[in-house]
């Protein structure tokens, strides 16, 4: 008798709640009941129904009956009620409680980030909404960097990965032939703002390295396991087509089925991406990784005039829709009145307000000494949270 | 040597201690003079970081997602919690990054070989770093295998709680010579005591520190192992037979120390005591006989408890080992394992293997059962100690030694207290009889820990 009264003391906080529902029910019987009588007196009935309606026995005997079975189902839903325990919470507050078997950590996904650089530490801002952020670097990146960097933040729930066993350099081909290792810093060579990447592998100036690429089982594991793979914020051909060149990355990337989403770049990388549009970001996606993202992130604010001209004079500009791209839109499957999705190589790309313009401060390598403030624009974290929080709820 | 960074990592062996490693990283059991933590530092002068259990990790380890540790482009060393005798790792810091060490496990429920260490970069930490967090020292070796370079290594892991008390004798002999390089420490051969009342046998394996109140008649027999008598006081009519280590703070009430036990500091030790291990902060004032047993913090036994440590069938001991179930330890003496907080009545026996989980307060019963679940009151009947008492009585007992809880140490038992609710599903839950003796046993409890000048100055 002990462990009985033990298990459904369990619901002695419930007590109020369940005889208010036990009340209702008893009024909700009583109308349904006036309602039966009314059939029964009006209507004329198939002979079945008396046996139905026990007439067979005097009325105190089917009054029993039906309290009987009444009271039978409602012990048994108590019984499976007290299952379910209910714990408190806090022990110092004992009024608040949770029922087991709901975890809220059924509710946050497993995300795994494929970026780099200061990308990468805006997305693992992301970690305090996640179970469990895996961040895999990318392969020429040394991973102590992102370490020390993420030591000035209060990351949670973040780690960083590497994605091979042994780091190994990228290198990239310009539209005029030339090849350079993706670290010599082409963006701020001013000789090559205006040519673009046309291919990009691992190896070495030669070409393609031979040797097999060995991919951590770590990375594995967290593209397999993620329910939200994130591909930026960060340089297309510096932070992110990197890591799709590795054959077995690539291959557990498209066997997924976690919610790819793209974050594409606010404005273009001279010497890399010169002239690029949404969809040539996307179409390098493609075209590296073997696979298309589920969604891509395109920010759609105008950008303060002030800013673009600061990045004009750098040779870059930022990366919209192009007209075309527009016209390609496909009705949503979700809500056919209102939503109207535009599809690049069958990604679904949303615009939102994703950036904010800061104030940097920057200084070079070649002369520390001499800093100076700009003004730039940057993928705001909040609002990347935001946006890649409800795309995966519409997923 | 201090620029190097050494890591202990908890392993899937730290479940095997439970309910010892309920409340503390497996590295801080203590086993010969030290825990590991203290062994590492005293070896190396390195404090190493810990990574362990994510409710422990705040308080005892380096955070829960302790990502500056990889921050430094300079080879990690990465050190086996498990582990008993540290020689190795001085031979590990000298082997270049990608070295791994493996030892065979020594028991076959946890698979063998197991990761004893690495030293690695940065970017092969990075690899098998997620699964140090998680204590998955198996997927962590899987992976170095395709790393690094093996070198298989004979040494010995804690594997079970009764490897505490086994190898407790050997490795206070092993950890003397640390302890005694540093300052204050004196031989009683090249110093003996002044009193004529202090036997010494063996001089030459007693060390005393210069802090050490020695009040005669006392009998210090090194014949079969060094003690070690840190800035402790040991009272009249003791008997103290090595290898022994008394820890600083702590107090010897006219007591008999065989061989082979270690008492950590601030305790207050009487009766008899035999190859046993007492963490520290822990009381067991009275006679009764405490053998082949383990005491963690802030224990307190009530007069003329008493262990068993011997079946009269002189079989081998059985455990109860949470999951796993009882386990055949092999050995024939063997005692009583307490965790942390757990304080017992007057007049109760213990079986041989008998595990109290933490926080327990256990009075009123002759024979306590072999295994008490966590937070757990009573003696006739068993109740759940509700977590806020339990909590109130540890933060005066505390107080009574000048420590304070920590919020991270208060956690810790929160957290515990939630994660073990499962095992005290059984107990009586109804009602408020024998409160009255709860509240008896807390004061009692709460009055052991009174202020004692323990050592001398």
């Amino acid at each position: 008798m002990q462990p009985v009264v033990q298990r459904l003391s369990s619901l002695r906080r419930l007590l109020r709640p369940l005889a208010l529902t036990f009340i209702g029910i008893v009024l909700l019987s009583l109308g349904v009941a006036y309602f039966f009588i009314f059939v029964y007196r009006t209507a004329t009935l198939p002979p079945m129904f008396s046996f139905i309606t026990l007439q067979f026995l005097p009325l105190w005997a089917r009054g029993l009956v039906f309290v009987a079975l009444g009271l039978i189902v409602l012990a048994v839903g108590m019984w499976q009620l007290s299952g379910v325990a209910v714990i408190s919470l806090d022990a110092r507050d004992t009024s608040a409680e949770v029922v087991l078997a709901y975890q809220h950590d059924q509710m946050r996904p497993r995300m795994t980030v494929i970026s780099g650089g200061a990308g990468l530490l805006i997305t693992a801002s992301l970690g305090r909404m996640a179970q469990l952020l895996t961040c895999i670097t990318p392969v020429q990146d040394p991973v102590e960097y992102y370490y020390r960097a993420s030591s000035l933040f209060n990351f949670e729930n973040v780690v960083f990965v590497v994605p091979t066993l042994e780091p190994h350099e990228v290198f990239v081909e310009l539209d005029d032939g030339q090849r350079f290792n993706i670290k010599h810093n082409i963006a701020h060579d001013e000789r090559l703002a205006q040519r673009h990447i046309v291919n990009i592998y691992i190896g070495d100036e030669h070409g393609p390295t031979t040797t097999p690429l060995r991919v951590t089982q770590v990375a594995l594991d967290a593209i397999a396991s993620a329910d939200v793979i994130v591909f930026g914020p960060g340089s297309l051909y510096e932070s992110i087509l990197p890591n799709l060149l590795i054959p077995d990355l690539r291959d557990a990337i498209r066997r997924s089925k976690a919610c790819k989403i793209y974050i594409c770049s606010l404005m273009t990388e001279p010497g890399m991406t010169t002239g690029y549009s949404v969809g040539d970001h996307v179409r390098q996606i493609v075209r590296f990784g073997g696979f298309t993202p589920d969604y891509v992130l395109v920010n759609a604010p105008r950008i303060d005039a002030e800013v673009r001209r600061i990045y004009a004079a750098a040779g870059q500009m930022p990366v919209f829709l192009t007209p075309e791209e527009y016209e390609e839109t496909a009705v949503s499957t979700t809500d056919r009145l209102t939503t109207r999705d535009i599809l690049i190589e069958g990604a679904k790309v949303i615009e939102a307000d994703l950036a904010t313009a800061v104030v940097q401060l920057t200084a070079s390598l070649d002369h520390p000494g001499e800093g100076r403030t700009v003004r730039v624009l940057r993928h705001d974290p909040e609002k990347l949270a935001t946006a890649i929080m409800e795309v995966w709820k519409r997923q | 040597m201090t620029d190097e960074t050494i890591v202990l990592f908890e392993d899937e062996g730290c479940r095997t201690f439970l309910p010892l490693t309920y409340t503390r990283p497996v590295c801080d059991l203590r086993c010969g003079i030290f825990t590991l933590r203290e062994r590492v530092c005293a070896l190396t002068g390195i404090a190493p970081a810990v990574i362990c259990r994510s409710h422990l990790a705040r308080a005892y380890g380096v955070g829960r997602w302790p990502l500056t540790l990889l921050s430094r482009s300079t080879p990690l060393t990465f050190v086996n919690a498990r582990t008993l005798d540290a020689g190795w790792i001085l031979d590990l810091l000298d082997e270049p990054a990608g070295t791994v060490y493996l030892t065979d496990a020594g028991h076959a429920l946890l698979g063998s070989p197991v990761l004893l260490g690495a030293r690695l970069t940065p970017w092969m930490a990075s690899a098998v770093f997620p699964y140090l967090l998680d204590q998955r020292g198996a997927a962590a070796l899987a992976e170095l295998r395709r790393i690094g370079r093996l070198i298989e290594i004979e040494t010995r892991l804690l594997t079970f709680p009764w490897d505490l008390i086994v190898l407790n004798g050997e490795q206070i002999v092993r950890d003397v010579p640390l302890v005694v390089r540093q300052d204050g420490w004196i031989s009683a051969a090249d110093q003996p005591p002044a009193h004529p009342s202090i036997v010494v046998s063996n001089p030459a394996h007693v060390f005393i520190h210069r802090d050490a109140r020695l009040e005669p008649p006392l009998a210090l027999d090194a014949r079969d192992g060094p003690i070690v008598i840190d800035a402790a006081r040991i009272e009249p009519f003791s008997f103290i037979q090595g290898p022994a280590w008394i820890g600083p703070g702590s107090l010897i009430a006219s007591a008999r120390i065989r061989g082979e036990t270690s008492i950590g500091p601030v305790c207050r030790i009487g009766g008899e005591v035999e190859a046993s291990i007492v963490q520290g902060y822990s009381n067991k004032h009275h006679d009764g006989f405490l053998g082949h047993s383990y005491l963690g913090e802030w224990v307190n036994i009530g007069a003329m408890t008493t262990n068993s440590d011997l079946k009269n069938t002189y079989g081998t001991i059985r455990m109860v080992i949470e999951g796993f179930g009882q386990i055949d330890s092999g050995v024939l003496k063997l005692g009583c394992f307490l965790a942390d907080h757990v304080k017992l009545g007057i007049g109760v026996h213990l079986n041989g293997g008998a595990v109290i989980g933490t926080g327990s307060n256990i009075f009123g019963v002759h024979f306590a059962p072999k295994t008490i679940p966590p937070f757990t009151w009573g003696g006739e009947v068993f109740r759940e100690y509700r977590i806020q008492s339990m909590i109130d009585v540890a933060r005066k007992v505390m107080a009574r030694r000048k420590v304070s809880m920590s919020v991270e140490q208060e956690e810790v038992l929160r957290a515990v207290f939630a994660m073990t609710r499962g095992d005290r599903a059984g107990l009586d839950d109804g009602g408020e009889r024998d409160e009255a003796a709860l509240r008896h046993a807390e004061a009692e409890a709460v009055r052991a820990f009174d202020l004692v000048e323990a050592s001398g100055g």
